[in-house]
C-alpha cells in the first residue's frame, strides 16, 4: 500500500513540476486577457473605455461581431485595417468600426451575413481596398481563425510567453508583474488595458472598434515598420504583399463585391463607398508603375459608373491630407479619416452621412490637429503621457496646436518642445 | 464487426465513419482468421500491409464525403500524378516530361527537424516498449512514477497541439 502511495506522490509531484512553467503561462496570459472570450472582452472593454491590445488572438471577426452585439451601432464603419480610423466621436449616433472584419471580399460577405444574426445597422461605410480587385492578390476561399472565440488555448499560446521573454518583448519584471498584480504595465495612457499590447504600449482597439497606434505614433516602438514609407515603396517595386501587379481588374471579383452590395442592399441598409487613401509618396510611386497597376485605373473607372454614393480618395490630395497625417503607406492616420468625411458632405451636402456626422465639430478637429495621424479629443487631453512624434522621420512638425503640457516625447526622437523641424 | 461498426457510429453521424469501424471490423475478422489457420508471412510485410490499411482507412475517418476520399485514395495511388518538393525542380526539372511535378508544399515536411522527429519515433517505436508491455511489467515505484508523470505532461502538450493554432495576421508584437 505504502508503494502505490509513494507512487502516487511521486508521479504528482513530478507531473506538477513539469507542468509548473506552463501553469505560469497560462496565468499569465490569462491575466493579460489573451485568453478571454472576446464576448467578455467587448463587455468589459464598453464598460472600462479600455484598449484591448491582443497579442494572441488576431481575430477581428470575431471581435468586431462581438462589439457589432453589444453596441448595436446605427452606423458601421467595414473594410480592413484601412478603415480603422475612424472613431465615434465623429458621429452623432452610436458608431463601431468594423475594420479587419473584411480583408477580402468574399470575407466582406461572411461579416454581414453574420452581423444580420444579431443586428441591422442604418447605415455602412465600406471602404474599397484596390487590391481586392486584383486576381494577383490571392483571396481564402475559407477562414478558419474566425472559430476562435479567445479563449481557444493552444500550445502555441501557452509556449508564447516564453519566447517574449527570450526576445525581449517582455522583461522578466513584467512578467511576473502581470502574473502576480495583472493590470498594465504602462504609463502611456490612462486608458485602461486588455492583451499584451495594450497593457504594455496603451495599443490596441478602442472600445468603438478604431485602432489606436500608441507605440508607433509616440515613437516607443523601437523599430517602425514603415520609416519614410520604404517598406511601402518596396512593395510597390517588388510587387508584392497587397502591392501585386495586375493588368485587368478581376471580374470574378466584380462579381463577388456587386453580390455584397446586393446583399446590403436586400436587407435595408444603406451604404457609402470609398477608396482609403494611400500616403502622397506612396501614391506617386504607383503613378512611376503606372503601366503595371492597369488595373487600378480600372478599378477607378469602374467605381465611377457605378449607381451608389461612392467616393475615390485613392489620392490623399483629394481629401486635403498628407504625408504627415499618414501612419504608414497605405494607413492614413484618424485626422486623414476626419477629412474624409469633411470631404464627402463638402462635395455632397445631401449625402447619407449628413444625418449622421456634425460637420461643425469634425472641422474644428481637423484644424486643430492637423499634420498629425491621431486626433486628441478635448475630454481626452489627459490621459496621454506622450506627445506624437516624427515616427515616418520625413520631417513632419508635430508641434501641437492645443498646447499640451508635461508630456514626454518618445525616446529616439526629438522631445516634444523642439518638435519644429 | 459490431464492435468496430458501434465504434465508427460513436465517432460520428456520417456514413464515412461507419465505413471506417467497418474496415476496421474486417480487418480484425481478417487477423483471426489468420491465426486461425496459422498461416504466416515476413513481419516487414505484415508491418507494411498493416501501416498501409490503416492509413487507407483514415481516409474514410477524416473525409467529409465518399466523394473527397475517393478524390485522397486517387491522389494516394497517384492517379493524379507524383509530385516532388519545388526545392527539387533545379537538379530533377527534366523529369517534368514525364508527368512529375513540382509542388511547393511538400517542402514543408522536408527540413532536418522533421526528419529527425521521424527517427526519434521511428526509434521509439521499435526499441521501446509500448504501453500494452508496460502495463504488465508494471511497478509502482519511482522510476515509473516519473515516467508516467512525462508521458502526462506530454500528453498535455498534445491535447494543446490539437487545438488550431491562432494566426498573427495584422500586428506584430
Amino acid at each position: 500500500m505504502d508503494e502505490h502511495k509513494k507512487f502516487v506522490i511521486v508521479f504528482g509531484a513530478a507531473f506538477i513540476f513539469m507542468l509548473l512553467p506552463l501553469l505560469m503561462n497560462f496565468i499569465f496570459i490569462s491575466r493579460a486577457y489573451e485568453n478571454e472570450p472576446f464576448e467578455e472582452i467587448a463587455k468589459e472593454q464598453v464598460r472600462t473605455d479600455s484598449i484591448y491590445g491582443t497579442v494572441l488572438n488576431q481575430n477581428s471577426f470575431a471581435y468586431k461581431i462581438e462589439l457589432l452585439k453589444r453596441v448595436k451601432p446605427a452606423v458601421i464603419a467595414l473594410g480592413s485595417s484601412r478603415v480603422m480610423q475612424f472613431r465615434e466621436k465623429s458621429f452623432t449616433a452610436a458608431f463601431v468600426n468594423c475594420g479587419g472584419g473584411m480583408n477580402h471580399l468574399n470575407e466582406g460577405k461572411i461579416f454581414i451575413r453574420e452581423m444580420l444574426k444579431y443586428h441591422t445597422p442604418e447605415l455602412i461605410i465600406l471602404g474599397l481596398d484596390f487590391w481586392w480587385f486584383n486576381d494577383n492578390f490571392p483571396q481564402p476561399s475559407s477562414y478558419e481563425h474566425h472559430d476562435n472565440n479567445g479563449a481557444v488555448l493552444t500550445y502555441e499560446k501557452v509556449k508564447a510567453p516564453f519566447k517574449m521573454l527570450n526576445t525581449s518583448k517582455i522583461t522578466l519584471e513584467e512578467y511576473f508583474r502581470i502574473i502576480v498584480q495583472g493590470g498594465k504595465i504602462n504609463a502611456i495612457t490612462t486608458f485602461g488595458a486588455m492583451g499584451l499590447d495594450g497593457l504594455k504600449y496603451s495599443t490596441g482597439f478602442r472600445k468603438d472598434g478604431s485602432y489606436f497606434y500608441a507605440k508607433i505614433l509616440f515613437g516607443i516602438e523601437k523599430e517602425f515598420h514603415d520609416p519614410e514609407f520604404k517598406d511601402t515603396l518596396g512593395r510597390i517595386r517588388g510587387g508584392h504583399s497587397r502591392f501585386e501587379y495586375g493588368e485587368r481588374i478581376s471580374r470574378s471579383r466584380v462579381e463577388e463585391f456587386l453580390d455584397l452590395i446586393r446583399t446590403i442592399e436586400r436587407n435595408n441598409i444603406q451604404v457609402v463607398l470609398f477608396v482609403p487613401p494611400v500616403s502622397n509618396t506612396v501614391f506617386k510611386e504607383m503613378r512611376v508603375f503606372a503601366e503595371k497597376y492597369a488595373y487600378v485605373d480600372q478599378f477607378q473607372e469602374y467605381l465611377k459608373k457605378l449607381p451608389y454614393e461612392v467616393y475615390d480618395f485613392h489620392n490623399i490630395e483629394r481629401v486635403q491630407s498628407n504625408d504627415c497625417e499618414c501612419v504608414d503607406g497605405f494607413h492614413g492616420g484618424d485626422v486623414t479619416y476626419k477629412k474624409i468625411l469633411l470631404t464627402i458632405l463638402e462635395q455632397n451636402p445631401g449625402s447619407i452621412l449628413g444625418k449622421y456626422v456634425d460637420f461643425t465639430m469634425l472641422k474644428k478637429e481637423a484644424l486643430e490637429n492637423r499634420g498629425k495621424a491621431l486626433t486628441i479629443f478635448p475630454g481626452e487631453r489627459d490621459k496621454f503621457a506622450y506627445a506624437e512624434v516624427d515616427f515616418l522621420k520625413i520631417g513632419c512638425d508635430k508641434a501641437s496646436r492645443l498646447a499640451l503640457k508635461n508630456m514626454h516625447s518618445g525616446p529616439d526622437h526629438a522631445s516634444y518642445e523642439s518638435g519644429v523641424k | 464487426m459490431i464492435t468496430f461498426l458501434l465504434c465508427g457510429i460513436w465517432h460520428g453521424a456520417g456514413l464515412t465513419f461507419i465505413v471506417w469501424g467497418i474496415l476496421h471490423g474486417f480487418a480484425m475478422i481478417m487477423h483471426r482468421a489468420w491465426k486461425k489457420f496459422s498461416l504466416s508471412m515476413p513481419r516487414a510485410l505484415a508491418w507494411f500491409i498493416t501501416f498501409n490499411f490503416v492509413n487507407f482507412a483514415w481516409v474514410f475517418f477524416r473525409a467529409d464525403s465518399f466523394h473527397d476520399a475517393w478524390k485522397v485514395l486517387k491522389g494516394m495511388a497517384g492517379i493524379n500524378g507524383f509530385s516532388l518538393p519545388v526545392a527539387m525542380v533545379r537538379k530533377f526539372g527534366p523529369l517534368s516530361d514525364y508527368g512529375i511535378n513540382f509542388a511547393p508544399w511538400q517542402t514543408t515536411f522536408l527540413n532536418w527537424k522533421t526528419a529527425l522527429v521521424f527517427i526519434l519515433i521511428l526509434l521509439v517505436t521499435f526499441l521501446f516498449r509500448n504501453s500494452n508491455e508496460f502495463c504488465l511489467h508494471f511497478k509502482p515505484n519511482t522510476a515509473y512514477a516519473v515516467m508516467f508523470a512525462a508521458a502526462s505532461f506530454y500528453l498535455v502538450l498534445a491535447v494543446l497541439k490539437l487545438q488550431k493554432a491562432s494566426t498573427f495576421i495584422y500586428f506584430q508584437f
